[in-house]
């Protein structure tokens, strides 16, 4: 009887799982983690048309009411990347549109030498330990570790800045070197503009590592 | 001491008396369904942990970590009990509400009232 009872034990989805787990405080993850389990089981047999919308209710309202205090330092950089990324996005909106700011080329110059060069700069495993480092302000590591994680998104800035300029500096470079004087007035607004594009990503990601950076060093 | 400066809110005094009426020792579920018994509330869980973690903060409930079942995932239950400072704050506060309802014409007939 006992076996056939076990059989029919609903486990939370695994989703629903990991954000009680990464919000709750560890003194009292069993007990609501192990209430909404038992609460849920028995709304399936009770309410089986909504059981699955109250379990949705419950674990969000949890996390809500638990995430501003176990992982307020993660949720203050949640959102100020979010409100970074809206005024850039707002002002992007408001020069014109969107479209004349995607150049993919400037994105390579700037992203994937700024991750290797970040990559290569700390410790193995660093650069993942770093980003589940920011999104779980529970994790505790020792200093050496954390600075190195810090160092992690510092490089990842610094180097993408670099990148930009470099991609500025060869715009500049392509243009003079290419742009005849017949056509030069039509050529020169649209070619620098694209040169200058590398610049601009490499500032978005500049502010987010430095904000990543400074969220990391507070644990210090 | 601390009780006397601040009254408990109605929350808490709930949680506070459905404690009690599970004979003094009970986990959140155990709470949960005896205020949809007796008063047809439906509390989020959520909501009453944080109200149990408050009064634990202030001393008037202490827990203790129970069994785990499978039920429950594994995880372990975690009873609460009122403590005596709890018990008297709760009494200061019931005590509080019956002063200010008692003579009030719009509370005649309603139970506990003349």
């Amino acid at each position: 009887m006992a076996d056939h009872k076990l059989q029919h034990v609903r486990q939370l989805p695994r989703i629903y799982q990991v954000i009680l787990d990464w919000s709750l405080p560890d003194a009292l993850n069993d007990a609501i983690s192990g209430d909404v389990t038992e609460a849920y089981q028995q709304q399936h047999q009770t309410h089986p048309a909504t059981a699955n919308v109250w379990l949705l209710q419950q674990v969000l309202d949890i996390a809500l009411r638990f995430a501003l205090k176990t992982q307020r330092g993660v949720m203050m950089f949640v959102i100020s990347v979010a409100v970074i990324v809206a005024v850039v996005l707002m002002s992007l909106w408001l020069s014109g549109g969107l479209s004349m700011f995607i150049n993919l080329p400037s994105l390579l110059i700037v992203l994937p030498p700024a991750i290797l060069i970040a990559w290569c700069s700390v410790p193995a495993g660093t650069p993942r330990n770093a980003l589940a480092q920011l999104l779980n302000g529970q994790i505790v590591a020792d200093q050496s570790a954390m600075l190195a994680r810090a160092r992690f998104f510092q490089v990842l800035g610094n180097a993408g800045l670099l990148m930009g300029f470099f991609g500025v500096v060869t715009g500049a470079i392509a243009i003079a070197s290419n742009v005849e004087p017949e056509v030069f007035r039509e050529v020169i607004g649209p070619a620098t503009a694209v040169c200058l594009l590398t610049l601009q990503y490499a500032l978005v990601l500049k502010t987010i590592c430095y904000l990543a950076e400074v969220r990391l060093k507070a644990h210090l | 001491m601390d009780t006397q400066q601040r009254p408990l809110g109605e929350f808490e005094q709930t949680v506070l008396l459905s404690i009690l009426r599970v004979g003094n020792r009970s986990y959140g579920v155990e709470i949960r369904q005896t205020l949809l018994a007796q008063i047809h509330r439906d509390v989020a869980i959520g909501a009453l942990y944080t109200t149990l973690a408050r009064l634990e903060d202030k001393g008037l409930v202490t827990s203790q970590m129970g069994e785990a079942t499978a039920q429950r995932g594994g995880r372990a239950k975690k009873y609460y009990s009122v403590t005596a400072q709890g018990q008297s704050a709760l009494k200061a506060s019931l005590r509080n509400l019956r002063t200010l309802a008692e003579g009030l014409d719009m509370l005649r007939g309603a139970p506990g009232h003349g």
